[in-house]
């Protein structure tokens, strides 16, 4: 199959997944306690109030047809209105989605950067001193709340050495810059340390194949033996848990945001849940879960790539 | 040589000095402030949070205003007033040329339409202008507020963020939601950019009416909800003042020499909310016995580390009619033991209570006070819930003790009071009493007395039989707490949490 026959076919695949979404989210956030009209108008509201905003918002009909308007409204290109903060939510999310791909696109490359050549590295001095101390390196990093991390690189690096603001987004994209390394850094040591024990493995497994023997035999030089059999089979499992993480990371920037004051749809996501702004929860979980599908998608791409035998069908 | 190298050495020191004076008198362009969440709405008759009341009172005014130590009325756009005889009419005496941030001028008809607009009972803050009838101008500079009864706490309730000026001509070109984001005003500042979730920029209004005034270009509202974040980028200098400091970190940022954090007065009282509808919390001895087991003086001294003070009435000391007789019952957890086996409970008693998780205060008071209770053989079970179904609980009734504070939004105790001892309004502020006769006939009372003296008398009865019956139990006053680098000068905080900004500045070194 054609590579554009293929991406052709995973997007039409993608709209029962999208609309599966949409249904659970839709009725799901609405069995939380708490009514949106309440906690948006406060204690002070009167009754009339309340029923006016209901009506206002469409909270006042069946929740079916609530359901029916709301896929209505996204096939219009309109996502709705947050009443938290009365504005559409596409506003809301064009603003924050950046700060959030930017995020996690700079932490999966620090990721990368950091797990390669230490995946690489124990591997290869297997069960060595310099193989314990990367595995330990790894857990250590695996086991500290990134919290905790983030406040600590916080102190030193920038309250301390004044090398980066102490958290904010900036408003030039130098600043922004400067300011997405520490968030990014914190971010990447959970997943750089499980792709460094993932590459590791691989590579031990890899090496003990009757093929590199085979392939060393031939007289083939060391470094075309990594390249060509080595790091290319590695990658399938490297990129499998690269492409996981990065779908946890884009529900999961929620600590680091918060802890940075970065300003992204994590932070949006858990003031909108407080308020039970439906509209926001609905539009940013339709949001994620459209990038995870395009994430896997070109997860899938890859492993096409890397392995010739994998057929795109 | 000589003569020429002594010349220029001389020159130098004379450039040095004038550099150093044109540097030690420099402010900075904009000040920083950084607080724990954003505003929503700006539309002074439909907002709800503190932070919109925070941010608008920047640039949006009404006829008078509260001083900055929160003790009186002081005249704004008015520049002053003739009450009638009979006291049911205001003339109010506008200054002249006031302009919007725009340029345009303030006209009457922009006043009574937001008068009127205040005043709708569509708004939920209406309650306070419920005795004014009408508002007519009978010249440009004169608007005249016709009441349908007398109304004691008038001015007062003028002062309030509800009953400023805005643009009608403004409101009426674009949506509300539009509209709750680019409000303009007469104040000091305008909105320049608003970032939500991020940042809130507001800059001089070059319409001012004061001639040099507001000092500073340009001020900054950002959000940094992690308070360990807020207080490291004010101690790195990224920000110049922090609000909503945690009580726990004011030494160690009075510490550095670089900054000072201080409490200002407030009129904020944090109180244990009683749910009369579930027994046996509608039995008065019940609720005497849990304020005698509590040692509020400790709760004071841990959690508010000596910043705030013991509460007995439900109004604030600084507020006018405070009745200083009334004094905390202490702690005496023999008397609570007593007063439980009199209700019928003499092996002691359990009760929920409910918290928010996330508010460092209440995570710690519910600690302690699970301990104080245990001595009078109170058996508390904290459920820590959510924000948003807490409150969601906490409006359907289904709790049983909870705790939250609040704040009057006026000068005047009449606000308070109706809150406390109007049943329709008090299930509004969680209390679920149902209140006396005579406390609802004092409420009345207390809002239409215009004489001082027999106005004091009644609302030192209302908070008597508030401290008899138990209604809730004040814990603590509290005052805001804020914390700045020490090169700002003239920051003002009202008691009721207004910024006054004009002579806010933040001298360079």
């Amino acid at each position: 199959m054609s590579l554009l026959n293929y991406i052709f076919k995973r997007i039409i695949q993608m709209i029962p997944v999208i609309i599966i979404v949409s249904i659970l989210i839709f009725f799901i956030v609405r069995l939380i306690p708490g009514d949106p009209v309440t906690i948006r108008l406060g204690i002070k509201a009167t009754p009339q109030m309340i029923e006016t905003l209901h009506k206002e918002i469409g909270l006042d009909k069946p929740i079916f047809v609530q359901y029916v308007l709301f896929i209505k409204n996204i096939l219009n290109g309109n996502l709705g209105y947050s009443i938290r903060y009365c504005a559409p939510i596409y506003d809301l999310l064009k603003q924050k989605i950046m700060v959030t791909l930017f995020l996690i696109s700079v932490s999966l490359t620090f990721s990368v950067i950091i797990s390669f050549p230490l995946g690489y590295f124990a591997a290869i001095k297997e069960n060595k001193i310099q193989d314990q101390i990367i595995r330990n390196g790894a857990l250590i990093a695996l086991a500290t709340p990134q919290f905790w991390t983030g406040l600590v690189l916080m102190i030193i690096f920038a309250v301390s050495m004044k090398i980066f603001p102490v958290g904010g987004w900036g408003e030039s994209w130098p600043q922004r810059l400067r300011a997405i390394i520490l968030p990014a850094f914190t971010q990447s040591l959970w997943t750089g340390a499980l792709l460094t024990r993932n590459l590791r493995n691989s590579i031990i497994d890899i090496l003990k194949m009757d093929y590199i023997d085979f392939a060393k035999s031939t007289g083939l030089s060391t470094r075309v033996i990594k390249k060509r059999y080595i790091i290319r089979n590695a990658m399938i499992p490297y990129i499998t848990l690269g492409g996981l993480e990065l779908s946890y990371m884009l529900g999961g920037s929620i600590i680091v945001e918060r802890v940075f004051a970065l300003p992204g749809i994590g932070a949006l996501m858990v003031e909108s849940i407080y308020g039970r702004d439906y509209s926001v929860i609905q539009g940013v979980v339709l949001l994620i879960a459209l990038l995870v599908i395009i994430i896997n998608l070109f997860t899938d791409l890859m492993y096409a790539y890397l392995d010739p035998r994998v057929k795109l069908e | 040589m000589k003569t020429k190298l002594s010349l220029f050495i001389v020159l130098m020191l004379i450039l040095s000095v004038f550099a150093t004076a044109s540097a030690e008198g420099q402010i900075a362009k904009q000040i920083v402030i950084g607080r724990n969440e954003d505003a929503y709405d700006l539309d002074a008759v439909t907002l709800n949070e503190n932070t919109d009341i925070v941010s608008l009172k920047l640039f949006l005014e009404g006829l008078v205003q509260v001083s900055d130590d929160g003790k009186s009325i002081l005249p704004c756009l008015a520049d002053s007033w003739d009450i009638s005889e009979d006291r049911l009419s205001y003339t109010f005496h506008l200054k002249p040329g006031i302009k919007f941030s725009d340029g345009s001028l303030v006209t009457t008809e922009d006043w009574i339409w937001s008068l009127n607009r205040a005043k709708n009972k569509e708004s939920m803050w209406s309650f306070t202008l419920e005795a004014l009838e009408n508002v007519t101008a009978p010249d440009d500079n004169t608007l005249v507020l016709k009441l349908s009864g007398s109304w004691a706490p008038l001015l007062a309730d003028l002062a309030m963020f509800n009953a400023t000026v805005q643009k009608k001509a403004l409101f009426e070109s674009m949506s509300h939601e539009e509209y709750s984001h680019n409000v303009i005003g007469t104040g000091a500042y305008r909105l320049k950019e608003w970032k939500f979730g991020e940042y809130m920029l507001f800059e001089k209004n070059p319409y001012y009416r004061k001639e040099g005034l507001p000092k500073t270009e340009e001020i900054k509202f950002v959000v940094i909800p992690e308070d360990t974040t807020r207080l490291l980028q004010l101690k790195s200098g990224q920000i110049d003042v922090a609000t909503s400091v945690p009580f726990n970190k004011m030494k160690e940022l009075n510490d550095d020499p670089r900054l000072v954090a201080y409490g200002v007065p407030s009129l904020q009282v944090r109180f244990l909310i009683l749910n009369h509808l579930k027994k046996p919390l509608d039995n008065l001895k019940v609720r005497l016995a849990l304020d005698y087991a509590i040692n509020k003086q400790e709760l004071v001294d841990y959690i508010l580390f000596g910043y705030g003070e013991v509460a007995a009435s439900m109004l604030i000391p600084s507020e006018a009619f405070f009745n200083h007789d009334i004094k905390d019952r202490g702690y005496h957890p023999d008397k609570a033991k007593a007063l439980l086996a009199e209700a019928g409970y003499p092996n002691g008693i359990e009760f929920q209570f409910n918290t928010t998780s996330g508010i460092t205060e209440v995570e710690q008071m519910v600690v302690i006070l699970k301990e104080q209770l245990k001595e009078s053989g109170i058996t508390l079970n904290i459920l820590t819930l959510e924000k948003g179904l807490d409150s969601a609980l906490l409006k359907a009734g289904n709790f049983e003790l909870e705790t939250r504070y609040w704040y009057s939004d006026i000068i005047d105790p009449s606000e308070l009071c109706e809150y406390a001892f109007i049943p329709e309004m008090g299930r509004c502020l969680e209390t679920s009493w149902e209140s006396t006769d005579r406390a609802i006939e004092l409420v009345e009372q207390g809002k239409r007395e215009m004489d001082p003296a027999k106005r004091k008398q009644i609302y030192l009865e209302l908070q008597k039989i508030y401290y008899d019956n138990v209604p809730l139990i004040p814990v603590f006053y509290l005052p805001f707490r804020v914390a700045m680098d020490k090169n700002i000068e003239g920051f003002v905080e009202t008691p009721l949490g207004v910024y006054k900004f004009e002579n806010l500045v933040k001298h360079l070194k």
